[in-house]
């Protein structure tokens, strides 16, 4: 049988954070958090890094706002001239609207598929579903995953760990049909 | 929760804000007496009036808002908004010289200087304004903003003070009641109405129903700029050391960004619209503001209130970074002067920015009697609403 991991139990939001640090300061990197609403102050005790996506999408809107402006620019002086109202071909604040409206779209292309990438979604499954106790996390518990690919992980080590440091329900996540 | 009180009592001395608020007031009055015969100075007052009369009418809103919602993270930084909004009584007194300065100022009053030499009667869309733009009705419309504004912010200060002194919660109850009443909606249609009035018909030809949302964006966003400063200035002298943290300028930052963008996005609407239509007495506006020095002027607030703000305040790092917004906010402070001036001025002077003597009297005048007063309101309360219980929520309030 493989073992992917091993997950532990917590009451509590502050339980959750103090063992989330505890597990960081015990030098662990493959290891998430999991509870029923987002935790204030849970990133910096998972010692987790900003995420970058901020820079993707200020790239992508970057790019849209430079596509639109050049695309109306090369049909208004290029492809199609058109004498619209008497304004100039090249009536730049006319152009604003779009290449905002283009800005936007590219941002939220950015935003909505860089956020999947760096989730790693979609994903059909993950190995804390071979728990079934698991499911209250989507209710009442909280539970704290360490993952077997982590190279400090020792299933009976990290085992006493995790209930050193207050876990309870400690589960070794093993797929029964290997 | 038990915080030093030396971390929210704040020291000045009286006598100090008493010389500033009399220098100040004699440099207004000595710009008066030396130019209440010249149109320059009357619309050099206008444009320095509503410069700093715009912080205030921004922060009436912030503060309605603060108590509409009861917000928590702005608990800590209520009191010093209130302080600000409570100096009406002030500029309601020194609305009177541009009552007094109407006819050099408003071209749709007959006796102005301008219908000496031109036929007022053949004046055909200012004779279709007279309705409402007159000297009587300009006088009600007046008097009932201030009315409303008084009432507002010295309402909301006295229920604050009182909370204060008796931590009876029911104040707070009637302060969010007070703030979700009707008064709110009031004051927009006021703040609205005062800028057609006092701003846009100085050339009563133009017209622009956006103008009232510009004159908001604008109010607001040199109020949350002035009110960062003064918490960055109140901590670098000591004061609300651990009651205002770096969450609350993150926030602080969050907004200035937003109305920045806010601000760009109603001047470009404004313009749009006007560009788009293209009828003359529309464009006219903006002709007299694309002219020799005041085109450099428009390209300036463009640059100087979207472009350098919002590609200095988009990075998370530098809504944190107290230094880097000490800086943005005296920028976004100066630029909303050049904003004020740019709507007054061309009005005056068709062809060139003239920055005169009686603009920087007028300036300088009116910051000594706000910075004396404001200093003088805040050392006479707590600089924090010492018995909210939201108190210490607001203080340990957080981003992520």
């Amino acid at each position: 049988m493989k073992t992917y991991g091993i997950i532990a139990r917590f009451d509590t939001t502050s339980d959750l954070l103090h063992a989330a640090e505890k597990i960081r300061d015990a030098g662990f990197k493959d290891f998430d958090c999991h509870s029923p609403f987002p935790v204030h102050g849970l990133d910096d005790a998972m010692g987790l890094k900003r995420t970058t996506l901020g820079y993707l999408i200020g790239a992508m809107g970057m790019t849209g706002a430079l596509f639109g402006f050049g695309l109306q620019t090369w049909i208004h002086l290029i492809e199609y001239p058109m004498n619209i109202s008497g304004k100039p071909f090249f009536a730049y604040p006319a152009y604003a609207i779009i290449t905002f409206e283009l800005m936007v779209l590219f941002s939220a292309f950015g935003a909505v598929f860089g956020m999947m990438y760096y989730n790693r979604i979609p994903r059909l499954h993950h190995p804390v579903f071979y728990s079934e106790k698991f499911s209250a996390v989507t209710s009442d518990a909280f539970y704290v995953s360490i993952e077997s690919s982590d190279s400090k992980y020792d299933d009976n080590q990290t085992k006493d760990f995790l209930k050193k440091i207050g876990g309870k329900d400690i589960e070794l996540l093993q797929d029964e049909n290997e | 929760m038990n915080l030093d009180p030396k971390l929210y009592t704040y020291h000045s001395k009286k006598s100090n804000n008493y010389i500033l608020i009399a220098v100040g007031l004699i440099l207004l009055l000595v710009a008066f007496f030396t130019g209440s015969s010249s149109k320059e100075f009357y619309f050099s007052y206008l444009t320095s009036y509503f410069f700093w009369l715009s912080i205030l009418l921004g922060g009436i809103f912030f503060t309605l808002v603060h108590h509409g919602f009861s917000a928590t993270w702005s608990t800590v930084i209520r009191r010093v908004m209130e302080n600000t909004i409570v100096l009406i009584p002030i500029f309601t007194v020194l609305f009177f010289p541009i009552i007094y300065g109407m006819e050099k100022l408003f071209k749709w009053l007959p006796n102005h200087y301008y219908w000496l030499t031109h036929n007022f009667e053949s004046d055909h869309l200012i004779q279709q304004k007279l309705a409402f733009l007159n000297e009587e009705s300009f006088l009600i419309r007046a008097i009932l903003y201030f009315l409303l504004w008084n009432v507002i912010t010295i309402s909301l200060y006295k229920m604050s003070i009182k909370h204060d002194e008796t931590n009876d919660h029911s104040i707070l109850k009637k302060m969010n009641l007070f703030s979700m009443s009707p008064l709110g909606v009031l004051f927009f249609v006021s703040l609205t109405f005062a800028g057609f009035d006092w701003l846009m018909s100085l050339d009563p030809h133009w017209y622009s129903t956006m103008f009232g949302v510009y004159i908001f964006a604008g109010s607001f966003l040199v109020f949350l700029a002035f009110l960062t400063f003064t918490l960055i200035r109140l901590q670098d002298q000591g004061y609300l050391t651990g009651i205002v943290s770096q969450e609350h300028y993150h926030d602080l930052g969050k907004y200035l960004f937003a109305f920045t963008v806010f601000y760009c996005y109603i001047a470009g609407a404004q313009f749009y619209f006007i560009w788009y239509s293209n009828i003359p007495e529309e464009t006219i506006w903006y002709l007299h503001r694309w002219v020799g020095s005041w085109k450099v002027a428009s390209v300036m607030l463009i640059v100087g209130k979207f472009v350098i703000p919002f590609f200095t305040l988009v990075f998370r790092a530098s809504k944190r970074n107290t230094k880097l917004l000490k800086f943005m906010t005296l920028w976004i402070i100066a630029i909303h002067y050049l904003d004020i001036h740019w709507i007054v001025m061309p009005t005056l002077h068709h062809h060139d920015v003239h920055l005169g003597l009686y603009d920087l009297m007028t300036m300088i005048g009116f910051g000594l009697i706000f910075t004396g007063s404001f200093k003088y309101i805040m050392s006479k309360n707590a600089l924090i609403p010492i018995n909210d219980p939201e108190l210490k929520n607001a203080i340990n309030h957080r981003n992520n």
